[in-house]
C-alpha cells in the first residue's frame, strides 16, 4: 500500500496556484490580473482642431493600463472652452471632463510585449460645464429687433460612449492610435434652454448624441509580458 | 493634411442658420354661407396694415390668405384691414386687436432664439369684419392657419 507524505501534499498544494504538473514536467500557468503596462498620451486631433478654427480650444489626454488577456482599463480626461459669436447669439463656455471604461482587444499577441491591436470599448463620461451669460438678438424688420440676456448656468453632464479603433507601436514605447466614438447624453434635458456649443470629451453640446474621433500619441511604460 | 483636418473639423461646426427667427401668423378671410359654414372668400383689392406705425402692408388682390409677424416686445398688436385699398372711408376700414402670450424658444447655436406665440384673444371693429376666430392658437411654425377673419357679405 502506498502512503503519501503530508509534507509532499503540502508542497504540491503550495505549487498548485502557480504550476501544473503534466507528466511530471512543471509548466508555468498564465498569471491572473496584472497591471504591468501603462500608456499615457495626448489627442493630436484636438490640438490640430483647436489650432485650425476659432470656435473651441480643447485638450484631451488618454491613459490606459493593461489588465489581463485582452482587457485594458482606459481613462480620458481634459478640458476645453468654446465661443459662440454670431449675429444672433454670443456666449462662452468651458468644461473639464473625465471618462472611464474598458477596452477589449481583438487579436492575440504575436510576440512577448506585442501591444499592436484593434479594440472596442465602452466609457462613462462626466463633465463639469460652465456656460457664461449669453446675449441674443432676434431680428425682425416689421416690429424691430429684440435683444436679451440668458443668465449663466452650471451643468453636470453625463454620457455614455461606444468606441473602436486601433493602436500600434511606432517605435519602442511610442504608440499611435485612432478611434471613432459614438456618444449619447444620459441627461440631455439639462441643455434644452441653451447648450454649451462644444463640450470637451463629448463634442457638440446641442446634439443629444454624436460621433467623434481621436488620434492619440501615447507613451508606454512598465513591464511587458 | 490641413485641408483634411479642416474638412473633418467642419463636421462638428454649427455656423449655418437655416431656420427663420421671426415666425409669422397665418390667416385667411372667410364668409358665412347659409348653413353658417366658413367659406373661403377672395378679396378683390384689400390691404392689411401692420408693424410699427402700420408702416408695412400686405396687398390682397384676388387673394384670401395673409401672413405677418407678431411683435416680440409686446403682448398686443393692432392691424388695420382696409377692404378697398383705394378708399380711406371709415366704413371700409376695421381695426383688429390680437392679444397673445410670448415664449422664448431656443432654435440652435447658429440661429439663436425665436419667439413663439400663443394667441389668446382676437377682436375687431365691425364695419366689414363680422368676427375674428382663433383657429390654432400656437404659432410655432408657418404651415398652419392660425386666424380666420369672417367678413360680412
Amino acid at each position: 500500500m502506498m502512503t503519501v507524505s503530508p509534507l509532499i501534499v503540502s508542497a504540491q498544494e503550495s505549487l498548485a496556484s502557480d504550476t501544473t504538473l503534466i507528466s511530471g514536467i512543471k509548466k508555468p500557468t498564465v498569471k491572473g490580473p496584472t497591471f504591468t503596462n501603462v500608456r499615457v498620451g495626448i489627442d493630436l486631433s484636438k490640438v490640430a482642431s483647436s489650432f485650425l478654427q476659432k470656435q473651441y480650444d480643447v485638450i484631451e489626454f488618454q491613459a490606459d493600463v493593461y489588465y489581463k488577456k485582452d482587457l485594458y482599463f482606459a481613462a480620458e480626461f481634459g478640458a476645453g472652452n468654446s465661443l459662440v459669436d454670431n449675429d444672433f447669439l454670443t456666449y462662452k463656455s468651458n468644461n473639464t471632463f473625465i471618462s472611464l471604461g474598458l477596452d477589449k482587444t481583438f487579436f492575440a499577441k504575436d510576440f512577448r510585449g506585442d501591444f499592436d491591436n484593434a479594440f472596442v470599448g465602452l466609457r462613462y463620461g462626466v463633465g463639469l460645464i460652465n456656460r457664461g451669460e449669453a446675449s441674443y438678438s432676434i431680428q425682425d424688420i416689421v416690429w424691430g429687433n429684440t435683444q436679451g440676456l440668458i443668465p449663466a448656468e452650471h451643468f453636470i453632464a453625463h454620457w455614455l460612449e461606444l468606441t473602436g479603433g486601433c493602436r500600434m507601436e511606432l517605435m519602442k514605447n511610442i504608440f499611435v492610435g485612432w478611434n471613432i466614438r459614438a456618444r449619447t447624453f444620459i441627461n440631455p434635458t439639462k441643455f434644452e434652454k441653451l447648450p454649451p456649443s462644444y463640450v470637451a470629451g463629448y463634442g457638440r453640446g446641442d446634439k443629444n448624441s454624436n460621433f467623434g474621433y481621436n488620434f492619440y500619441l501615447l507613451y508606454g511604460l512598465g513591464k511587458r509580458r | 493634411m490641413c485641408i483634411g483636418w479642416s474638412f473633418i473639423s467642419s463636421c462638428s461646426q454649427n455656423s449655418v442658420c437655416l431656420e427663420p427667427q421671426a415666425l409669422s401668423m397665418r390667416g385667411g378671410f372667410y364668409t358665412k354661407d347659409t348653413a353658417n359654414n366658413n367659406q373661403d372668400t377672395l378679396l378683390i383689392n384689400a390691404n392689411l396694415r401692420f408693424g410699427v406705425g402700420y408702416s408695412f402692408y400686405q396687398q390682397l388682390k384676388n387673394s384670401s390668405k395673409f401672413s405677418f409677424p407678431l411683435s416680440q416686445d409686446n403682448d398686443t398688436i393692432e392691424a388695420i384691414f382696409q377692404s378697398d385699398s383705394a378708399s380711406l372711408a371709415a366704413n371700409t376700414i376695421d381695426t383688429m386687436q390680437l392679444i397673445y402670450r410670448r415664449e422664448l424658444y431656443f432654435i440652435s447655436v447658429a440661429c439663436g432664439y425665436q419667439t413663439r406665440f400663443t394667441l389668446q384673444t382676437a377682436f375687431s371693429t365691425n364695419h366689414i369684419i363680422d368676427s375674428v376666430l382663433i383657429a390654432i392658437p400656437d404659432i410655432s411654425n408657418e404651415t398652419k392657419e392660425h386666424l380666420k377673419i369672417i367678413v360680412k357679405k
